[in-house]
């Protein structure tokens, strides 16, 4: 089973994203808890794109593909803007720090990277292809 | 999400119900900051009907905890559903917040 969602890079679609991930999850018969973590990291995902992957004004897209596997999902991520591989970016050092010595922000990434069980990213024909997988459990991952 | 108050002597209790995201975390960040501006030094913020929060909630958390210190006042933070504590813990919130399982609690030891 494959369902597809295109998006605007605006901010203001992230509502259809949380919309189209709650109904989609509950309709393959996902746990609950599943919903929370692909929320978190999907609209880090996005919010990235919208903020950082276009210099223009203009409208692009933003697509999201999700594959129904036997114990989870797979997510494709698709974006024409810059070349961004978030696997590049160092983990926060300051987790452990004191609340003065923490940075503001620099959390989205690790959230992504937290939550899902696996992550793969391509430069292809011009587009980021982010890929990322979630399991039922990891008892059951494949 | 929808943010209530309520007003005590020494503190204020803030209510955060529903969803913490990009799209609507400066409303967080600007009701916050109007209590500090009109004076207020103490905050519990009730996570009870708090059913998500991203990292960009999270950003508005950690501002308030340095404002609020550096005024040496008190941010407590209580009731929080399970999912909400897994991502303080991501975050690596867990250690830097004072974080109470209810607001009893956070009341006591305001």
């Amino acid at each position: 089973m494959m369902e597809k969602l295109v998006l605007k890079n605006r901010v203001d679609e992230l509502q259809k994203l949380n919309v189209f991930i709650d109904e989609l999850l509950e309709k393959w018969s996902m746990p609950p808890n599943m919903g929370v973590n692909v929320n978190l990291a999907l609209e880090e995902v996005f919010s990235n794109i919208v903020f950082y992957a276009f210099d223009d004004d203009k409208e692009h897209d933003i697509i999201f593909q999700f594959d129904q596997l036997k114990q989870g999902v797979n997510i494709t991520v698709t974006d024409a803007g810059k070349a961004f591989d978030p696997l590049q970016t160092p983990p926060p050092d300051d987790l452990e720090k004191p609340a003065e010595e923490r940075h503001i922000g620099g959390l989205g990434i690790h959230f992504v990277r937290s939550v899902m069980d696996e992550i793969s990213y391509k430069r292809q024909d011009n587009k980021n292809v982010l890929r990322l997988t979630k399991y039922n459990s990891r008892e059951n991952r494949a | 999400m929808e943010i209530a108050d309520i007003k005590k002597e020494k503190y204020t209790i803030v209510e955060i119900a529903g969803r913490l995201d990009t799209t609507n975390y400066q409303e967080l960040e600007t009701n916050l900051q109007e209590k500090l501006d009109a004076g207020a030094r103490n905050l519990i913020l009730d996570c009870t009907n708090l059913e998500y929060v991203s990292s960009s909630g999270l950003r508005v958390f950690l501002m308030f905890l340095k404002k609020i210190k550096g005024l040496n006042g008190k941010f407590f933070v209580c009731s929080m559903q399970d999912e909400i504590k897994e991502i303080f813990k991501i975050s690596g919130f867990t250690s830097i917040f004072d974080i109470y399982e209810n607001r009893d609690q956070a009341e006591a030891a305001m």
